[in-house]
């Protein structure tokens, strides 16, 4: 009956947008909404943000002192320690799908050999190319997270039956919205500004030219007209806000399937990506954010590896295999995430920490398509 | 008919049990690998007793895994024999490097030799010119007793601080201000960026001294190809001093200059330019 009305309003003279031509569902609906499961979901994807916050809320209100403790010779507050080896453990995970399913991997080959490798050459051989990849994987995170939830509302939306190129561009735009915009606009953009810069460190002590512009120059005019940006954000984004809901009305009426999980999400972690970014401190907005960027990614992960995982590490055949699995997996890349955190700080060490970030970030952006149907 | 059955089950069954022990081996390892370096993540020091067991346990955990996991995969035979031999040549290689640096770090607190007018240091793989008239104190030693087990008589832990070289001069009559270079730092994770800030940060405080003048702010240099911060100022006294602050393996070092004439200044930077670094692999330790 939709995919009639669609063509109703085909046949009536309207020209079609093309959110209109492609509105009509185009696969079957699943009978379950939900990508794992209903507890599932709601504890690793949907809910995720709101696990972080009742995690690091209490911790963080906690005296300091119950944290600090001494790892060779420096001393480090373990909440830091945990949720910098957290996020490096999930970077370092994608590898187990890239590299660890044959079919994903066969899909790419070169990129999943020869880039990693020609940059982990590059930026151990040049402080310039590392410091640049340093920069480049600042923001390139906070642009890779906005669209991880756009990738989960994607799915649910094709759990729903909705045609994969409806509303895709829309929802690009409001989780940009969500997630860069209290980046760009709130308290913390002068701290990811001041992270972007510290990459050239080795510049300070040098009578470079770049020295003023990257350390001086270029922070207090970012920093100073901050203003502008938070206007721009703001002028541009809630007006987009309205016409993403008028837009998503008219696939409505027009066949498309709302998937309340991926309203949930949406709301749950626009309010809380709004909330961290915009108005709490660094470290806070940076756990919270971060956490539950890398628990939904674990998710994900063991969901549509944990058979190829299972094989990978000759358990499948075992009834504990599951298990196993998840511990092999959790322990390989929390030693990579400490190893990461406390010694790989210089040269080819440093170097490949960066790869292996900028490798997460870009491999993410074409191993899960839903359009290709790999999810 | 049935011999062609009762052969076909025979052979799924000696591959299911083959497969099955190569799989639970493969498993074993594993635990063996995860176990032994994750101890040794959280607790490296080599003045750890379990040093060795630690490396043995990830070792022997690659060693019994690596394979079992090839011999397991679908690939040719000629494939899984030089992916095997690759990764135990890898363990071994790796078990060599670990000996290395743990005899290094065993022989930091070792004392300076003298050859060929030079002192040498084996342990942190420094060679540097004598500088004649001058004292020497060729005994490192820790700034720092912590009195622990993990403490002991010949290697310094992570973070731990040593005096490795000290020389005065003092010129003319008694009355005169002694000259001095102290060599003193320790095995330390500090990363390129934050040791920038280090250096930084020292200036500033030396800066909030009274009295203080920096005479040269932190400048990137190098010391035999090796990268150094330095910086430069004057004490109340009119003494001139220095703080160079570089890398030697896995140790920070801080050479502290202080020189009372011009002459000893002068001296002080021949010996700055005398610095040598060689490699403490390939130096007998203990000779």
């Amino acid at each position: 009956m939709r995919a009639g009305a669609s063509a109703q309003a085909v046949g009536s003279g309207t020209a079609p947008s093309a959110v209109t031509a492609s509105a009509a569902p185009s696969r079957p609906r699943t009978k379950s909404g939900f990508i794992i499961g209903p507890v599932a979901d709601s504890v690793f994807i949907i809910g995720a943000p709101l696990v972080a916050v009742l995690i690091a809320g209490p911790s963080y209100w906690l005296p300091k002192d119950m944290f600090s403790t001494k790892i060779q010779g420096g001393t480090v507050d373990l909440r830091n320690a945990f949720i910098i080896s957290f996020v490096a453990a999930h970077l370092v995970l994608v590898f187990f799908r890239s590299h660890g399913n044959a079919n994903i991997f066969w899909t790419h080959p070169i990129r999943f050999t020869v880039v990693p490798l020609a940059l982990l050459v590059a930026a151990a051989s040049s402080r310039w190319i590392l410091a640049c990849a340093g920069v480049v994987a600042v923001w390139w995170d906070v642009y890779h997270s906005s669209l991880q939830t756009f990738g989960f509302g994607r799915i649910y939306d094709a759990k729903q039956g909705n045609s994969p190129d409806a509303g895709r561009k829309l929802d690009i735009g409001i989780n940009l919205f969500l997630y860069l915009g209290p980046v760009l606009a709130g308290a913390q953009f002068a701290r990811h500004i001041t992270n972007s810069a510290d990459s050239f460190a080795f510049l300070k002590t040098t009578e470079s030219p770049w020295r003023d512009l990257i350390f001086q120059q270029a922070p207090t005019f970012l920093n100073g007209n901050q203003r502008y940006l938070t206007i721009a954000v703001l002028s541009l984004g809630l007006p987009f806000l309205c016409y993403y809901l008028l837009s998503y009305y008219r696939l409505y009426r027009q066949g498309y399937h709302v998937s309340w999980q991926k309203v949930s999400l949406l709301i749950i972690t626009g309010c809380v990506s709004t909330y961290f970014w915009g108005f709490r401190s660094f470290i806070d907005a940076f756990w919270v954010m971060n956490f539950f960027h890398a628990w939904q990614y674990f998710a994900i992960v063991f969901f549509a590896e944990g058979k190829n995982l299972a094989r990978l590490f000759r358990v499948d055949r075992f009834p504990v295999g599951p298990a196993l699995v998840m511990v092999w997996v959790v322990a390989l890349t929390f030693m990579y995430g400490y190893w990461s955190f406390i010694y790989a700080h210089r040269s080819w060490f440093g170097s490949a920490v960066v790869t292996v970030s900028i490798m997460h970030f870009w491999y993410d952006s074409f191993i899960w398509s839903v359009r290709r149907k790999q999810v | 008919m049935s011999k062609r059955r009762s052969t076909s089950e025979a052979i799924p069954e000696r591959s299911t049990r083959f497969d099955l022990t190569l799989a639970v081996a493969f498993n074993l390892g594993m635990a063996m690998f995860v176990a032994g370096t994750s101890w040794d993540l959280v607790s490296p020091s080599t003045s750890d007793a379990f040093y060795w067991w630690k490396h043995a346990l990830s070792s022997l955990g690659l060693v019994i895994a690596g394979p079992a996991w090839v011999a397991g995969s679908n690939l040719s035979a000629s494939v899984k024999y030089l992916l095997s031999a690759a990764i135990v040549g890898a363990i071994l290689f790796t078990g060599a490097a670990a000996k290395v640096e743990y005899d290094v770090q065993e022989s930091l607190l070792q004392p300076w030799r003298v050859e060929a007018n030079r002192v040498v240091h084996d342990g942190l793989g420094v060679s540097i010119a004598a500088l004649p008239g001058w004292s020497y104190n060729l005994q490192p030693r820790p700034l720092r007793d912590s009195g622990s087990s993990a403490s002991r008589s010949t290697g310094l832990a992570m973070g731990e601080v040593a005096v490795f070289l000290q020389l005065t001069h003092k010129p003319g009559g008694s009355g005169n201000a002694a000259s001095a270079i102290v060599l003193e730092g320790g095995p330390s994770l500090l990363d390129d960026q934050s040791l920038v800030q280090f250096a930084l940060l020292r200036e500033q405080m030396t800066a909030q001294r009274p009295n203080a003048t920096i005479l040269q702010h932190v400048q990137e240099g190098q010391l035999d190809g090796v990268p150094s911060l330095t910086y430069a100022y004057e004490d109340p006294d009119g003494r001139h001093l220095q703080e160079v602050i570089f890398r030697c393996g896995s140790c920070l070092l801080t050479l502290f200059t202080t020189a009372a004439s011009d002459e000893d200044l002068k001296q002080v930077n021949e010996f700055l330019q005398s610095i040598r670094f060689i490699d403490p692999g390939t130096v007998p330790v203990n000779e």
